[in-house]
């Protein structure tokens, strides 16, 4: 992990490299027994499933990030979202989208047809529930991904992203992942101090998203939408889609709080429920849940979240060691204690560093592979989310290995799919 | 329980040498001693707790060798007031039933009265028994809302004027397991506290259906646990053991709260079944808690602090260092009848012990909890404390107040409405 951090801050250089001096780096950097690119072109082609807003700034963040970086294929599920894509990517970057209509497919299997394009790195960002299967079939098509957080929204979902990460490994692969804080500079300098032990001992810790909004996708029922199409416009309020909000956005803070421990809890008891945002529309999620997640050593950390318009708004994440500690914000980040510290230095977003990231490992052919950090940082938020909704502990264990939840519809198609009960402690089943 | 071990030497004292203590208490006590060597118990609230409290107190007096004698009774119902009276041979003349029962009560020959009704009555209560003189007994929580809390806390200073004793039902700042923690933590076992956890996360208490052609202030007395009005919500009812052993191995009250609760199995009334609450206790010190009233889940009640130096449960087993000297606490091993071992000790003794305040302080951090959690809003303590911030909590009063009762206007809150927090 340290090591990463290094290469962050070599980066441009290296990349400044590349782009001066194209004939040396070819031949320098890219011995023969990894990917061979096109004689006299490092240009590398990147293909977008899931044509949201998400997704589309996640196209712009990769062609912006890098030289030499074309659109190749897109996948989306409805039409209007693949053209407003195609014309604001075209409009932004006329040269670099190369994007027609045969290679734009529309549907539940589009994302098939764009791993038979010659694109080097996919994207993807589809609503969380269909990551799992969408990675597995990149890797075992032979091409990178980059994967929108979260992972999956069930522990199914997330042994299928660790094993396609497992063969990613083997195939040399990389797989970045959308926590984008993780290549922010503060959380990068406050964490390389803790794990340095500026504050000590990690002792206990809190994090937060408390967002104090709520309508994020909501949108009036079209009557001419099916329960599916009006269910995946409106995917963050369903549980099968989005694995509800502290999986969704919440799974940036608890990120950071593995990363910084080091490892994921050991057992988490949860509380939460729909008490602000309950109207139809709303689906089937929570507004709030909070989480005590237990670490190894007796480290206990407070997770909360909660998406209620007008109520206080928090995101940050704070640890507490034996000599200080620490706060972490999008913004800032700090140390108070013993040795204090606060992060002056030029501020960058890591949604345009992500990609940098990827797309030079795919060139230098030194895989980076995130799948199963992001995968347990997603369990960590599932497990939180599992409890609260059954009222039940758990521990990690019992939830990575024997769960057997997997929110899968019975079908993908734009059909009937009635809504699922919202989940009441003490009497939702554990899976 | 029932142990005849050697654990109060006062006790013992007190029992051998009856005469000379009779002399003692003349010489130590102010009003008391004057008065007689029996000592007057009044009961106000008969219920469970009520009638528990009450034999605690008579197990207490037995241990200490006093003769208590409980001389009037209170409640709401007929049936539970003369039940109460029978059991203990009070006067008929001295069972009072009513709304304004207590203040028979307190205007009859008692010197100590017991408090033990729904907590939307102790403000009112208290500040009366203060006035008429008595020694109190009062179960927690003693609010529901913050005005009433900084009731509880005016009336303790004035009690504390009139040299009286004031304990509160907080059982655990009498029990062994936390006077010798709470000791080893203030002499640093854990270094200084930087968070730590606190939970009652627990079954669904009892619940009344309304009966046919039952008042409004008839139904909520009965299913009093089921309306925020009358209990201040299960946070402010239960979980106050823990925070206020939070706010004691502290040392103060917390200066903020976030939170958030919500409504999932509850039967009957209008309060929540389970919160989760953050407090900011300052000086880089966060305290989360987290209670539930919910069958079928997880469950755990207990406090655990993280300290620079360790960690110590509330009430677990510690490892002692040599530094560390705890005291030989001489407490009986039922906390119950302990906390009456000291009131009355206290009385009879003019130790003048006051624990109005902490208890006051422990259920406004409630209630700070729960406006959080309703509102969706950060609450400061100086929002329920300080009149100069101006806050809208300041003079936020639960209707039907315990005056509304007494008057005879009360209209029941609505079933199942509850808090919803943020906005539209």
């Amino acid at each position: 992990m340290k090591n990463k951090s290094k290469d962050n801050g070599n980066k441009i250089s290296r990349r400044d490299f590349i782009k001066t001096s194209a004939a040396v780096s070819m031949a320098a950097v890219f011995p023969s027994a990894v990917r061979a690119y096109p004689a006299g072109s490092d240009t590398v082609k990147i293909a977008l499933v899931g044509c949201g807003d998400r997704g589309t700034d996640a196209a712009i963040n990769a062609i912006e990030s890098s030289k030499g970086v074309e659109l190749v294929a897109m996948a989306d599920l409805f039409k209007d979202r693949m053209d407003n894509a195609t014309k604001k990517l075209k409009d932004k970057f006329p040269a670099k989208v190369k994007v027609t209509d045969d290679s734009c497919f529309l549907g539940f299997d589009a994302y098939k047809k764009v791993l038979e394009s010659d694109a080097d790195i996919v994207l993807l960002a589809t609503p969380p529930h269909f990551r799992p299967q969408q990675l597995k079939a990149v890797i075992e098509a032979g091409k990178n991904a980059f994967i929108e957080k979260p992972a999956a929204v069930d522990p199914v979902g997330v042994r299928q992203v660790i094993e396609a990460s497992e063969l990613a490994k083997k195939k040399k692969l990389s797989i970045v992942a959308g926590t984008q804080q993780r290549r922010q500079p503060q959380y990068i300098e406050v964490i390389k101090r803790v794990h340095n032990g500026q504050i000590g001992k990690i002792v206990t810790g809190q994090c937060y998203w408390h967002w104090g909004y709520s309508d994020w996708h909501y949108a009036k029922r079209n009557p001419k939408w099916s329960d599916m199409e009006y269910q995946i416009r409106t995917w963050p309020y369903y549980v099968w889609l989005s694995g509800d909000h502290i999986v969704e956005q919440h799974l940036h803070n608890l990120d950071i709080i593995n990363w910084a421990i080091g490892t994921h809890p050991v057992q988490c008891m949860a509380v939460g429920g729909r008490q602000s945002r309950t109207g139809e529309g709303y689906g089937n999620i929570y507004d709030h849940f909070a989480v005590e997640y237990e670490y190894p050593g007796g480290v206990r950390v407070l997770s909360m979240s909660s998406q209620i318009k007008g109520s206080t708004g928090q995101v940050c994440e704070r640890l507490v060691g034996t000599k200080g500690q620490t706060y972490t914000t999008r913004a800032t980040g700090y140390i108070e204690g013993q040795e204090p510290y606060k992060y002056e230095g030029p501020g960058w977003g890591g949604f345009v560093k992500e990609h940098a990231d990827l797309i030079e490992a795919v060139r230098k052919g030194e895989p980076i592979n995130e799948g199963r950090q992001v995968a347990e940082s997603t369990l960590t938020a599932i497990m939180g989310r599992i409890s609260a909704y059954t009222g039940r502990a758990l521990k990690w264990d019992w939830v990575m290995k024997a769960s057997k939840l997997d929110l899968s519809p019975p079908k993908y198609e734009l059909g009937d799919l009635p809504v699922k009960p919202v989940a009441v402690p003490g009497k939702t089943a554990l899976v | 329980m029932g142990s005849k071990k050697n654990f109060f030497t006062r006790r013992d004292f007190l029992k051998s040498t009856a005469v000379t203590s009779a002399a003692l208490l003349a010489a130590q006590t102010t009003v008391f001693a004057q008065k007689s060597e029996r000592i007057r118990v009044g009961l106000i609230g008969c219920g469970g707790r009520g009638t528990g409290a009450l034999k605690d107190c008579l197990e207490a007096g037995k241990q200490l060798g006093l003769n208590l004698e409980v001389t009037a009774v209170a409640d709401i119902f007929k049936d539970r007031a003369e039940n109460t009276a029978t059991e203990h041979k009070v006067p008929k003349e001295q069972c009072f039933v009513g709304f304004d029962a207590y203040r028979k009560v307190m205007r009859s020959d008692i010197d100590v009265v017991l408090l033990a009704t729904s907590p939307n009555f102790r403000p009112l209560h208290f500040e009366t028994a203060v006035k008429a003189g008595k020694h109190v007994f009062m179960e927690k929580p003693v609010c529901v809302d913050p005005p009433g809390g900084r009731r509880i806390i005016e009336a303790g200073e004035l009690a504390k004027q009139k040299a009286l004793t004031i304990v509160a039902g907080t059982q655990r700042r009498h029990q062994l397991n936390y006077l010798r923690n709470h000791s080893a933590v203030q002499q640093g076992l854990i270094g200084k506290i930087t968070g730590g956890c606190l939970w009652w996360c627990g079954g669904q208490l009892w619940y009344k259906e309304r009966k046919e052609g039952e008042s409004d202030a008839e139904y909520l007395v009965r299913n009093w646990v089921n309306f925020t009005e009358m209990s201040g919500d299960h946070i402010v009812e239960q979980h106050v053991h823990n925070l206020d052993i939070a706010n004691w191995y502290i040392g103060h009250p917390p200066v903020k709260a976030i939170g958030f609760g919500g409504r999932a199995r509850r039967k009957t009334g209008n309060q929540y079944d389970f919160f989760s609450i953050e407090y900011d206790y300052s000086d880089q010190c966060i305290i989360h808690s987290m209670c539930r009233q919910v069958n079928g889940c997880y469950g755990r009640v207990s406090e655990y602090f993280i300290g620079t130096e360790g960690a110590a449960w509330g009430e677990g087993k510690i490892q002692i260092n040599e530094n560390i000297k705890i005291p030989d606490f001489k407490v009986h091993n039922n906390p119950y009848v302990q906390e009456h071992i000291a009131l009355l000790d206290s009385v009879v003794n003019g130790k003048k012990l006051n624990e109005a305040r902490q208890v006051a302080e422990a259920s406004l951090t409630a209630v700070m909890g729960r406006i959080s959690a309703y509102t969706g809003k950060l609450v400061r303590w100086v929002d329920l404390t300080d009149p100069s911030i101006n806050s809208p909590w300041y003079n936020f009063v639960l209707t039907p107040t315990a005056e509304d009762f007494e008057k005879g206007e009360v209209k029941a809150p609505e079933e199942d409405v509850i808090a919803i927090p943020g906005t539209e």
